[in-house]
């Protein structure tokens, strides 16, 4: 699968975008990525190593549902990871 | 869930009592002269019985507090907006409690009771610490624990109420920076440094930049571990934008009430400005603008409720599009009453040179505009409407 990632999460990736990444489920992609990446670990993940709510997960252009971060997904599936983080 | 216009309208009017709303009248009063120079709300008149009423609306009943939910919260600070001048009072009296309900949140009663419970006599005031001269992933504040004692280093560069807090809810990296904390710290602890902020507007708001020079706090000040304060941070400010946004509204309709009454009694070739057919197309811009952003913070506050109460698991991509509408919307009132109003609008003590400076605030508050844009937008991109 393709990892895609942008905005604030970009600097924890070395500033690439686009990441291959081989994983049978877009959530162990995601996880895949932040072992070659753990700075983006915490960014993704919070202490009950669940997907902070504040990050929304699109597989192949639609929205991702917790269930469907755990099916199963084709090689040329394309996960992106956006993330909103506001200030005060 | 039913949302009764009516019940609701009796339950506001029961907050808003004679002697609360005689309270915003002599708040509305002395506002002028303490925008000129640049003076704090006295902390004295935060800690009245009339003050009291309003902190303790939004309070959860489980401390003490009355229990009022988002939406029913955001149509006070409405009707506050309307009837009272100052716009400090509003940022500050939606603020504190926003800060005390998110401590009470964390079920730790030894924090309760030491800073959340004071906020219904008006004994305790916590202000939020978060913002520093970058991003939330890099923030410069840090922790470091030595033995049982946590030690903070850093700054926050804009609080509001600062000036006014006794506490401060802190965001704290750990020693590897890449971990948020919160922790409490206090106005008195040993190596707090406040300085004030001059701002353009909000200026009764208490606006402090906080230093931390080697703060020793023990480690029941913690009220979020190492690694959850982000979502702290996002949980707390999420909903914020729209409650901050009810105040906006009433203020809008304040704005535009004060404008059409100067419109209409203002006599130009022999006729009142308001009779002009541009003038009329100005203010119905503005009312056009004013009532798009009411339905949108009105529904937001709707759905931000349901979800407090557990009926909506819906995406809050709302509360940015409330937000941002109503800056918008306030700016566009604020500037239009200021072409209209010409000359006069520019002097004090015409309050709408004011109205403009508060309003320009509110681009930064709670997520800034173009970081709400940001922000949709990269969503918006991967998501039908």
């Amino acid at each position: 699968m393709l990892i895609v990632v942008s905005g604030a999460l970009i600097k924890f990736v070395d500033y690439q975008r686009e990441h291959e990444v081989a994983a049978p489920t877009p959530l162990e992609g995601i996880r895949e990525l932040t072992k070659k990446y753990p700075a983006l670990e915490n960014a993704l993940f919070d202490e009950a190593n669940e997907l902070r709510k504040f990050n929304a997960v699109y597989v192949d252009k639609q929205k991702a549902s917790p269930q469907r971060l755990n099916e199963a997904v084709n090689d040329d599936a394309r996960v992106e990871i956006i993330t909103a983080i506001a200030g005060g | 869930m039913e949302f009764d216009e009516e019940k609701l309208m009796t339950r506001v009017n029961g907050i808003l009592n004679e002697e609360v709303l005689s309270f915003l009248d002599a708040i509305s009063e002395a506002c002028p002269e303490r925008d000129l120079k640049s003076e704090p709300i006295p902390r004295g008149e935060l800690g009245t019985p009339a003050a009291a009423r309003i902190l303790s609306a939004s309070i959860p009943r489980e401390i003490g507090g009355q229990g009022l939910n988002f939406w029913e919260w955001g149509r006070v600070l409405e009707q506050i907006g309307r009837r009272c001048d100052d716009g400090s009072f509003g940022l500050l009296i939606s603020m504190f409690p926003a800060v005390a309900s998110i401590i009470a949140e964390s079920k730790n009663d030894y924090l309760i009771d030491r800073y959340a419970k004071g906020i219904l006599d008006g004994s305790t005031f916590v202000a939020f610490a978060y913002t520093e001269s970058t991003d939330a992933f890099s923030f410069k504040t840090r922790l470091r624990q030595e033995g049982d004692r946590l030690v903070i280093d850093g700054e926050k560069v804009m609080l509001t109420g600062g000036l006014l807090a006794d506490a401060y809810m802190t965001y704290v990296a750990g020693e590897s920076g890449d971990e948020l904390y919160v922790v409490l710290i206090d106005a008195q602890d040993e190596g707090v440094e406040l300085e004030p902020v001059f701002a353009m507007g909000l200026r009764s708001a208490g606006f402090a930049r906080v230093r931390f020079n080697n703060v020793v706090i023990p480690s029941n000040r913690i009220l979020v571990r190492k690694g959850g304060g982000l979502s702290h941070a996002q949980h707390f400010l999420n909903p914020r934008r729209v409650v901050l946004s009810s105040w906006s509204i009433g203020r809008m309709a304040r704005t535009l009430n004060y404008c059409s009454e100067y419109l209409n009694n203002t006599i130009r070739y022999s006729r009142p400005l308001s009779s002009y057919s541009a003038v009329q197309a100005a203010f119905g811009e503005m009312r056009i603008a004013y009532e798009s952003a009411k339905v949108s913070v009105h529904e937001s506050l709707k759905l931000l409720t349901a979800a407090q109460l557990g009926l909506y698991d819906g995406d809050d991509a709302h509360t940015s599009a409330a937000k941002y509408g109503c800056v918008q919307a306030g700016l566009l009132v604020t500037q239009r009453a200021f072409e209209l109003m010409g000359g006069a609008a520019y002097c004090y003590p015409n309050p709408m040179e004011r109205y403009v400076r508060d309003g320009l605030g509110a681009i930064s508050g709670a997520g800034a505009q173009d970081i709400v844009k940001i922000n949709t937008g990269a969503r918006a991109l991967l998501e039908a409407c």
